[in-house]
């Protein structure tokens, strides 16, 4: 004797369509996790450069060598708020509380800037965040022009590789 | 034997349910895959723009001309990118901003076609002294 199977199939779809449409928010999710934990890298890492343009005037002119400015750590806070902006609501806080929140450390010729991210969604603690960028002005103070240009289209050919 | 049913034309009627789930599915890790690496390129065109409008000093030729090569490496249209630099002057110390913006298109088989925008910012520290 054979059963009939009749609305079976549309039986299951219905037990397995939100299993099967968790998953698939699940997925977004976490896309959207790391979209976000990438541009908090970013942002981290214009942060630290920005903040180690400038060197100690003082220090380079008692002992020659080059140390960072002393207001590094606040350029660093700023710039990373600056840089979070375009999350916006993304975040769960806002930039300027998640910049005084960071952990950042100048120390000498660089700059660590440390933050633990929590998004919206909050299904995930997003990510641990570290960069590191050492003073690049090791052999004087930075003459301004646009002299480092190549250095900066060579930097973003190497970023490029990843993408070809 | 009156029991069984008549299943002819069943395969082709949940095959042909299936292509109309399965080509937009498809398409839709096609597109957002091809979505996600422009808005990652934008991204990194973004913080180095940024970074050498510091060093220029502004918004400059020679700075557009830099988007636009980048742009095109990667396979973006510069003509249907709007670039904003701002302040279009920086001086020693301030900040400068370079954002990206571009709309791109999203056709999928049997379910939609749109445009999505992607933004993408940097925020970098001017170096000229004036």
């Amino acid at each position: 004797m054979r059963r009939d199977e009749g609305g079976m199939a549309a039986i299951t779809t219905v037990l397995l369509l939100p299993f099967l449409l968790s998953v698939l928010a699940g997925v977004a999710q976490i896309g959207a996790l790391r979209v976000i934990a990438g541009r908090v890298s970013t942002a981290a890492d214009l942060a630290t450069l920005a903040a180690t343009d400038d060197q100690d005037p003082v220090a380079l002119a008692a002992s020659g060598a080059l140390r960072l400015a002393p207001d590094a750590e606040a350029v660093a806070r700023r710039y990373f708020a600056l840089n979070l902006a375009q999350l916006g609501p993304q975040l769960a806080v806002p930039p300027d509380v998640a910049a005084t929140e960071a952990n950042v450390a100048a120390q000498e010729t660089s700059v660590i800037i440390r933050y633990l991210s929590t998004s919206e969604p909050r299904l995930f603690i997003v990510s641990y965040l570290s960069a590191s960028v050492p003073n690049s002005n090791a052999n004087g103070p930075r003459i301004p022009s646009a002299r480092a240009d190549p250095r900066i289209r060579g930097a973003h050919r190497a970023a490029h590789s990843q993408f070809s | 034997m009156s029991a069984l049913r008549d299943d002819r034309g069943l395969a082709t009627l949940e095959t042909t349910l299936m292509v109309v789930i399965l080509v937009p599915l498809i398409f839709g890790v096609i597109e957002f895959g091809t979505l996600f690496q422009r808005w990652l390129a934008a991204d990194a065109i973004a913080v180095h723009a940024a970074r050498y409008a510091g060093e220029l000093g502004g918004d400059q030729p020679t700075l557009r001309a830099y988007i636009a090569e980048q742009l095109r490496d990667v396979g973006i249209d510069p003509l249907r990118v709007t670039v904003e630099v701002d302040p279009p002057t920086v001086t020693w110390r301030e900040p400068i901003r370079v954002s990206v913006r571009s709309l791109e298109r999203i056709d999928l088989p049997f379910a939609l076609s749109t445009s999505v925008q992607i933004s993408a910012t940097g925020v970098s520290r001017g170096e000229v002294q004036r």
